[in-house]
């Protein structure tokens, strides 16, 4: 799977809120590798530092210690090739700029000519399904609309790595499941490594290659779990394999803790 | 007629009405203190239209716009940047709470002490009253700036004099031109009240020796047009305000 | 804005940093440094020349003038005659203005009658009036109460009718299918909504009724702090000139706490409620 040094490399990660008195650990101890274009997701219960730890694989948030990695190199700030959809579309895309605009700014950067610049726009607008919103605001669209735009945002950046916390947590059932398909589908079309954050199971099963389950904080990792679902997979006939509901159930023990019986496992953490 | 029409009617009318009844109630007004309202809009005609426009109306107005262009000019920056710099912010708090909270007229002796009684000291004295709303609402909005924005823009790498330009100015806008529009309001009545205490030219210098002088209808003429400038600046003001925060008045109404 | 990180293993918190400073502590020690460093600038600046000692006093011996003052009666019958305006002004303004913002705010005839009268006459420079109300009413109490209650009443006056016409219209839903009765729906779902914005006017009611205060005083010459600093200015008594804006500028600010705190006091219960953007 890997050529060369794996895409992200998460080695010891903590993180400490605070000092003194008032010091909060947030993040025990985490660490993990993923592979170019794997897709893996981060499950968790509520509240146990997903976010923190997106924050810090995205160098955001400097972690109090350990080390993240991207292709081998050591981050110090989000690095060129790593884009980020974050949960809340409504404070994660400016207001003031249109939708193209929205896209074209992070792109001031890379110092692109025109036509190119263009061309990446009018193709992320394209690929989300929103060809004629360009000259739109973000206000002006609904909430899926939205969070369309930051991931055509995302692609027009062409990152080799994605991360996305929470992406679809504040979009109705119905928006979900076609931003999932949606995500697959570039997840297979560009062949971009994507590091999905979400509390919620049968998203993290139906999306991953690979599922790694937190603990409640301070966090550590609880279990790893390999999903090998065939894919392309499909919202009707992936969820009703078999597979689907033993994975399913797997990951939901891992994530409350719960032994194969059922029962609270005897301890947590400090394993 | 429905219900929207009729409410829309009075709207118009009442305003008219008003106009009307000062009017009627004014006309054989013997009362020196409330000439006719005639009287007051023939003297108006006479003096403003356009007499005194060059000696009085203009330079009021040069300073007035001096003193509201520089608190822009200083107070935006200087909002920014004691916005941005949480250490900075804590040490002027006090400062800037105590020198806010003076009354604005009770610089003015500073200023004629200092400056004299010439157009520099007007002008001043309207940049140091009309600077504060500039300045706080530009910290304010600075500090409002949402967190997930300034997160997206650093993730994607921007630059951080796009982040300023491009996040955090455009986001603190619509505190920015609240402040604006106090600091408007408060040139216009620092302006006169400073042309009132120390000048021998500019509208407030007019009313008030129109009364001294017992020029009654010319007082009264001269609140008119004051009247009517504050007016039209607060319409001028909503119209650019508009304009430039479409987007915000747009998302507001989008959320609700 | 940009930080860089370091990922590298530091100290443990906690034992490093032994002081145990609370942040509020430190706060108000870098504001109160801030405080003093503008001072000294302005007293050097004094002493080495740049500024003119004669209209530009040292701080130190403006401060001086102030303790002096603070012992004798002068002052405190100039800061009386100022806050007896404020009182009377303030007082007169809120009881007008809520009672006309509440008729204004409950009636939709009345609303869209007075909408473009107050439109037009909410920017009126309180000050042009300044003349007449020397004309009629002369140069006295009266004078400064009648422009100060005028200029304060309009930021009330706005934000009740704004309070009153933002009322969740949910909540009223919810008392009229209680079958409330109008003037039950007015007291105890209409009213308390309004609180927040009214909180808010009221801070700046009475700032405005200080400001028109204080120019009543230096422009007409009514008895009060403005006054005493005008007739120190023409008298050439700087020190004292300056000792009495400092005098205003902390009254100012002392009122100013005072309904930061009551309207702290007012909102804590309605913490959704902003209505910061409501009276400017």
């Amino acid at each position: 799977m890997t050529d060369g040094a794996p895409m992200l490399e998460v080695d010891g990660l903590g993180k400490i809120y605070g000092s003194g008195d008032q010091a909060v650990r947030a993040i025990d101890e985490i660490s993990f590798t993923v592979a170019r274009s794997e897709f893996l997701c981060v499950v968790g219960p509520s509240g146990c530092g997903k976010t923190t730890l997106l924050r810090c694989l995205s160098g955001l948030m400097p972690a109090t210690s350990g080390q993240v990695r991207v292709e081998g190199r050591p981050l110090d700030r989000t690095p060129e090739d790593m884009a980020i959809v974050f949960q809340d579309y409504s404070r994660s895309l400016f207001p003031w700029m249109t939708v193209e605009e929205n896209i074209a700014f992070p792109l001031r950067r890379k110092r692109l000519d025109r036509k190119k610049k263009q061309s990446l726009i009018t193709d992320s607008l394209e690929a989300v399904g929103l060809a004629d919103a360009g000259k739109r605001y973000p206000w002006q669209l609904s909430g899926g609309m939205q969070q369309r735009v930051a991931i055509a945002r995302a692609l027009a950046y062409e990152p080799q790595i994605l991360l996305m916390d929470e992406p679809f947590a504040s979009l109705d059932a119905q928006t979900r499941a076609d931003l999932e398909d949606l995500t697959l589908k570039l997840r297979h079309d560009y062949g971009v490594t994507v590091v999905f954050v979400t509390h919620d199971i049968d998203e993290a099963v139906y999306l991953a290659d690979r599922i790694i389950a937190l603990t409640p904080r301070p966090t550590r990792v609880r279990g790893i779990i390999e999903v090998d679902l065939p894919r392309p997979r499909d919202q009707l006939t992936t969820k009703e394999l078999p597979e689907f509901a033993h994975l399913r159930g797997q990951v939901y023990r891992q994530v409350r803790q719960l032994d194969e019986e059922g029962t609270p496992a005897a301890s947590a953490h400090g394993s | 007629m429905n219900r929207r029409t009729v409410l829309l009617g009075i709207q118009i009318a009442a305003p008219v009405l008003v106009l009307l009844g000062w009017g009627l109630w004014s006309a054989g007004s013997a009362n020196i203190f409330y000439p006719p309202l005639t009287k007051i809009l023939s003297v108006f005609r006479e003096t403003w239209l356009f007499d005194r426009v060059g000696s009085d109306v203009v330079p009021s107005l040069v300073n007035m716009f001096s003193g509201f262009a520089l608190s822009i000019l200083i107070g935006v920056p200087l909002g920014v940047l004691i916005g941005l710099v949480r250490k900075l912010r804590t040490a002027l708090a006090p400062v800037i709470e105590f020198v806010r909270a003076i009354p604005p007229p009770a610089l003015i002796p500073f200023g004629i002490v200092v400056l004299g009684v010439g157009t520099s000291m007007k002008v001043f004295i309207i940049l140091m009253v009309a600077l504060f709303p500039v300045l706080m609402h530009t910290i304010d909005g600075v500090r409002g700036v949402e967190p997930g924005l300034l997160d997206s823009a650093r993730a994607y790498r921007v630059s951080r004099r796009d982040q300023l330009l491009h996040v955090v100015l455009p986001a603190a806008a619509p505190q920015i031109f609240a402040g604006v529009r106090v600091a408007l309001s408060l040139s216009l009545i620092l302006m006169v009240i400073s042309e009132m205490v120390a000048s021998t030219r500019g509208i407030g210098y007019f009313i008030l020796e129109a009364q001294r002088t017992f020029a009654i209808p010319e007082m009264w003429s001269g609140m008119v047009l004051l009247g009517i400038l504050g007016y039209l600046f607060n319409l001028a003001f909503a119209a650019i305000e508009r304009r430039a925060l479409r987007w915000h008045h747009g998302a507001r109404k989008g959320a609700s | 804005m940009t930080r860089t990180s370091t990922l590298s293993t530091s100290a443990s918190p906690g034992t490093r940093r032994r002081l145990p400073l609370s942040p509020k502590f430190t706060d108000a020690l870098l504001g109160a440094a801030g405080l003093v460093a503008v001072m000294a600038v302005l007293e050097l600046s004094t002493i080495a020349g740049l500024l003119p000692e004669k209209t530009f006093p040292r701080v130190s011996s403006d401060l001086r003038q102030l303790a002096e003052l603070a012992g004798g009666a002068e002052l405190w019958t100039s800061v009386g005659h100022t806050l007896q305006g404020w009182a009377i002004s303030f007082g007169l303004a809120v009881l007008i203005a809520v009672v006309l913002g509440m008729a204004i705010g409950s009636s939709t005839v009345l609303h869209a009658a007075t909408t473009a009268v107050i439109e037009f006459l909410r920017p009126i420079p309180s000050v042009a009036l300044i003349p007449l109300v020397v004309l009629v009413l002369g140069t006295g109490l009266q004078s400064k109460i009648f422009l100060a209650t005028f200029a304060a009443a309009w930021p009330v006056l706005i934000a009740t009718i704004y309070g009153m016409k933002d009322v969740e219209p949910v909540a009223l839903e919810t008392a009229r299918s209680f079958r409330a009765r109008p003037h039950d729906r007015l007291l105890s779902v209409v009213l308390p909504s309004a609180v927040p914005y009214i909180a808010t006017g009221l801070r700046v009611a009475s700032t405005t009724a200080l400001i028109l205060c204080v120019t009543a005083e230096l422009v007409i010459g009514a008895p009060g702090l403005g006054q005493s600093i005008t007739v120190a200015q023409a008298g050439g008594q700087y020190q004292l000139m300056y000792a009495l804006i400092i005098a205003t500028g902390l009254l100012g600010v002392l009122l100013n706490l005072v309904f930061v705190a009551i309207e702290k006091r007012l909102l804590r219960w309605h913490p959704s409620q902003r209505a910061q953007e409501v009276v400017q």
